[in-house]
C-alpha cells in the first residue's frame, strides 16, 4: 500500500432539491484510497441521493466530483474509477453467477475464497439464489470490482450477522487498494469499519465527526 | 469492447424479442403484404417502431430503473444502452423484412 499512490475523491457543492424542497446543500465528502468512510444520517436525509450524485447517475442543481483534482461530470463512465451498490436488486435475474463475475472482472475463485459456499453456485442463475444470497453476491461483486472507489448503500441489509462479519473482512482487505464509502443503518457495523465518519443532518448538511459517538448523540442520531 | 458488446446484447435481449414480435404481428395484422405493398408499408412501420421504442424507454425508466445500475457499474450510460438497442432493433427489423420480401419473391 505504501508503494501505491493514494487517490482522493472529493464531492462538494452537492445541491439537490425536489419541487423546491431542499434535500442536500453544503455537502462536502472526501474519500481516500486506503480508507473506509462512513456516511450516517436519519431516513430521508439524502444519503442514497448523495451516493448516486457522486456515482454520476443523479444530477442535482449543483455538484462537483473531483478525483485527484480532476472534475468528472459522470464518474461512472470512467473505467476503473467507481462502483456503486444500490439498495435495490439490480442484477439481471437470468444471468449466471460466473457470467456476472466475468462481466464485472471479478475472479470467481477469489470470491469463493471469502465465501466458500459460493462454489456450488457457479452455474446458478441469479434468480435462483435466495434473497440473502443475491444481496450477498451483489455486495461482494461491487466490493471486489477493480475500481478506485466503491460506494455501498446499505450493504448489510438482508445479511445474517455472520455474513456481515465476513463482508467486513472483505471490505478491510479491499480498502488496501481502494476508497470505500459505506452508508447503513447498522451504524455499529459502519463505525467498526470506518476510518472517518460523516453525518448528514437536516437540511442536507454534512458534518465530519471528530468525537463520533458523542456527536451522534448530540445530533440526535442515536 | 467484447464485454461492452455482451452487456449491450444482454440489455437488448431483455426486451428486444417483444419489440420484434410486436412489429411482426403488426405486419401480419396489416395483411402481411409483400413486394411493392411492403415497400409502401415500411415508412409507417418505422414510425410505429419509434413509437414502440418511446414506450420502451418510458416503461424501463418507470418500472425497471434499478436495473440500470447493472450497466452503469460497467460504465454504460442509459443513452448508450438505448441507442445501441434501437439500432440493433432496426437492423433486425429490416433483416426480417428483407427475408419476408425474398421469401415472397421466391413463392
Amino acid at each position: 500500500m505504501d508503494m501505491m499512490k493514494s487517490r482522493i475523491l472529493e464531492a462538494d457543492s452537492m445541491w439537490l432539491e425536489y419541487d423546491g424542497h431542499k434535500i442536500l446543500q453544503s455537502i462536502y465528502i472526501k474519500m481516500q484510497t486506503g480508507h473506509v468512510t462512513g456516511l450516517l444520517g436519519r431516513n430521508g436525509t439524502g444519503k442514497s441521493s448523495l451516493m448516486r450524485m457522486i456515482f454520476g447517475t443523479l444530477r442535482g442543481q449543483n455538484q462537483s466530483v473531483r478525483v485527484d483534482g480532476d472534475y468528472f461530470s459522470h464518474p461512472y463512465q470512467q473505467r476503473g474509477l467507481v462502483s456503486y451498490l444500490p439498495q435495490h436488486p439490480f442484477l439481471p435475474a437470468g444471468l449466471r453467477v460466473s457470467e456476472v463475475c466475468r462481466l464485472y472482472e471479478v475472479d470467481f475463485t477469489d470470491l469463493c475464497e471469502h465465501f466458500g459456499d459460493f462454489h456450488q453456485y457457479r452455474h446458478t442463475r441469479v434468480r435462483d439464489l435466495s434473497t440473502g444470497g443475491r444481496r450477498l453476491f451483489a455486495t461482494l461483486l461491487i466490493v471486489m470490482m477493480p475500481v478506485a472507489f466503491t460506494l455501498l448503500d446499505e450493504p448489510f441489509a438482508a445479511l445474517s450477522p455472520l455474513n456481515v462479519e465476513q463482508i467486513g473482512k472483505v471490505i478491510n482487505e479491499q480498502k488496501t487498494r481502494k476508497g470505500i464509502l459505506i452508508s447503513d443503518h447498522a451504524y455499529e457495523d459502519v463505525l467498526s469499519l470506518a476510518d472517518e465518519t460523516y453525518l448528514i443532518v437536516p437540511v442536507g448538511r454534512s458534518i465530519l465527526l471528530k468525537n463520533v459517538r458523542i456527536e451522534l448523540a448530540e445530533f440526535g442520531y442515536i | 469492447m467484447k464485454t461492452k458488446l455482451h452487456l449491450l446484447a444482454i440489455f437488448y435481449c431483455s426486451f428486444g424479442f417483444y419489440l420484434w414480435i410486436i412489429s411482426l404481428a403488426t405486419w401480419f395484422v396489416l395483411g402481411h403484404p409483400t413486394g411493392s405493398n411492403l415497400y409502401a408499408l415500411i415508412p409507417a412501420m418505422i414510425l410505429f417502431k419509434f413509437f414502440l421504442q418511446g414506450i420502451t424507454i418510458y416503461v424501463f425508466r418507470r418500472r425497471y430503473s434499478h436495473l440500470f445500475f447493472f450497466y452503469t457499474n460497467a460504465n454504460l450510460s442509459q443513452r448508450q444502452l438505448f441507442i445501441s438497442a434501437f439500432i440493433a432493433d432496426f437492423i433486425l427489423f429490416f433483416l426480417s423484412m428483407g427475408i419476408i420480401q425474398l421469401a415472397g419473391e421466391w413463392i
